[in-house]
């Protein structure tokens, strides 16, 4: 007599027996002992694992694992704080330069009225700028009104990107 | 077989208004608690702690067999989530990326303790308490659990993680390959080798009366 083996019982157990199958192997058991035997365990064994139960974790796990993450988190954002200061400062300061050169600078009058000369032409000397930067004279040679005015762009651009985005994230 | 699938659907987006700062108080899924937390609200991540925590010691404990080790694999396993939580693209079931890591995770510190501390197990295996302290003490229960913790004290670490993911977890054999990195056939093959331990234990102390 052929006796069923153990991966046999396993696909009972799995459900992965055709109908026939089946059939066949509850006539055999019926006569065979050995294998109603072996199935009858395999069955006990799945029973017993059905019921297997959740452990309960320490009730403190919670608290432990916020107060490792939480620290660096704090750090991150205190580093972000810290970074969009220092560039809104540096862009308040700039916009303040180029707003003191626009509206005084010039020893020279040129006319017109404020910013704009005669022509309707922005009115820009760089001469208060050159006092400014007198030490760094190399320097001050190569800054001229239209690179001053572009960088103070730029950043004005990037300190009102980095404000919207830290708005969004709040 | 009889076997519930309890992380069905688990991260289906809900078409939810805009969120308030946190999400205290509702009962929101796993990807809408993910994404608060990467919006900052940190505190938020202990909704998933709550969710995964039980399941996670189980598997953790079950491969480990010391409660102090599993308790700071467990610690780890939640910190590393955290740190990778941006590289979550939610293709695959929060749970399942989750499993992966503990697995891993604690696979690692398997390693660290290297050979000499397994064998030890192993000599001990059946005094190995991993019982739910909080679980039903019902004398027949009792027995059942007396029995499943000395059952699991004897399987390797591969075998107690096949066996808690797919009895407690209700994982597919597919979803358990996916979070041990093998294919079907070998889960099916730790599983069946699981239960052929559990049977013979079962008959060397003849216990199939008792149970049934």
């Amino acid at each position: 007599m052929k006796h069923y083996d153990e991966e046999f019982f396993n696909k009972m157990l799995d459900d992965e027996i055709t109908a026939e199958e089946k059939e066949l192997f509850f006539v055999h058991i019926k006569e065979c002992t050995a294998c109603r035997e072996q199935y009858r365990l395999f069955q006990s064994a799945h029973t017993l694992l059905l019921s297997l139960t959740e452990i309960t974790a320490p009730e403190e796990i919670n608290n432990l694992v916020l107060k490792k993450i939480m620290k660096p988190a704090a750090k991150k954002k205190n580093e972000k704080r810290f970074f969009i200061t220092v560039l809104s400062g540096l862009t308040v300061m700039l916009l303040a330069i180029f707003g003191i050169v626009a509206k005084f600078g010039g020893t020279e009058p040129k006319g017109g009225n404020g910013l704009f000369d005669n022509l309707g032409n922005f009115k820009f000397d760089t001469s208060i700028l050159n006092k400014i930067l007198s030490p760094f004279s190399s320097i001050s040679k190569l800054i001229s009104p239209d690179s001053v005015l572009l960088v103070t762009l730029l950043l004005s651009s990037i300190l009102v990107f980095f404000l919207i985005e830290r708005t969004k994230k709040n | 077989m009889i076997k519930t699938n309890n992380l069905e659907n688990k991260n289906s987006v809900s078409e939810t208004p805009q969120r308030t700062r946190t999400l205290s108080g509702r009962k929101p899924d796993d990807l809408e608690v993910i994404r608060s937390v990467r919006e900052g609200n940190t505190s938020d991540f202990s909704i998933l702690m709550d969710r995964y925590k039980n399941k996670a010691f189980s598997l953790i404990l079950r491969m480990l067999k010391n409660r102090m080790d599993a308790e700071e694999v467990l610690q780890d396993c939640f910190v590393k989530a955290w740190k990778n939580l941006d590289s979550f693209k939610g293709d695959s079931q929060f749970a399942t990326w989750f499993y992966r890591i503990v697995y891993n995770t604690t696979l690692t510190k398997l390693t660290g303790k290297k050979r000499e501390t397994e064998k030890e197990m192993l000599s001990i295996g059946e005094d190995v308490d991993i019982r739910d302290e909080h679980a039903d003490t019902s004398a027949a229960t009792l027995e059942r659990n007396r029995l499943l913790g000395a059952l699991i004290a004897m399987l390797t670490p591969n075998q107690a993680a096949v066996v808690n993911l797919f009895y407690l977890d209700g994982l597919s054999c597919e979803e358990i390959a996916g979070i041990l990195d093998t294919n079907v056939g070998n889960v099916k093959t730790l599983l069946h080798r699981s239960r052929a331990t559990l049977k013979n234990l079962i008959q060397k102390k003849n216990l199939h009366e008792e149970l049934r």
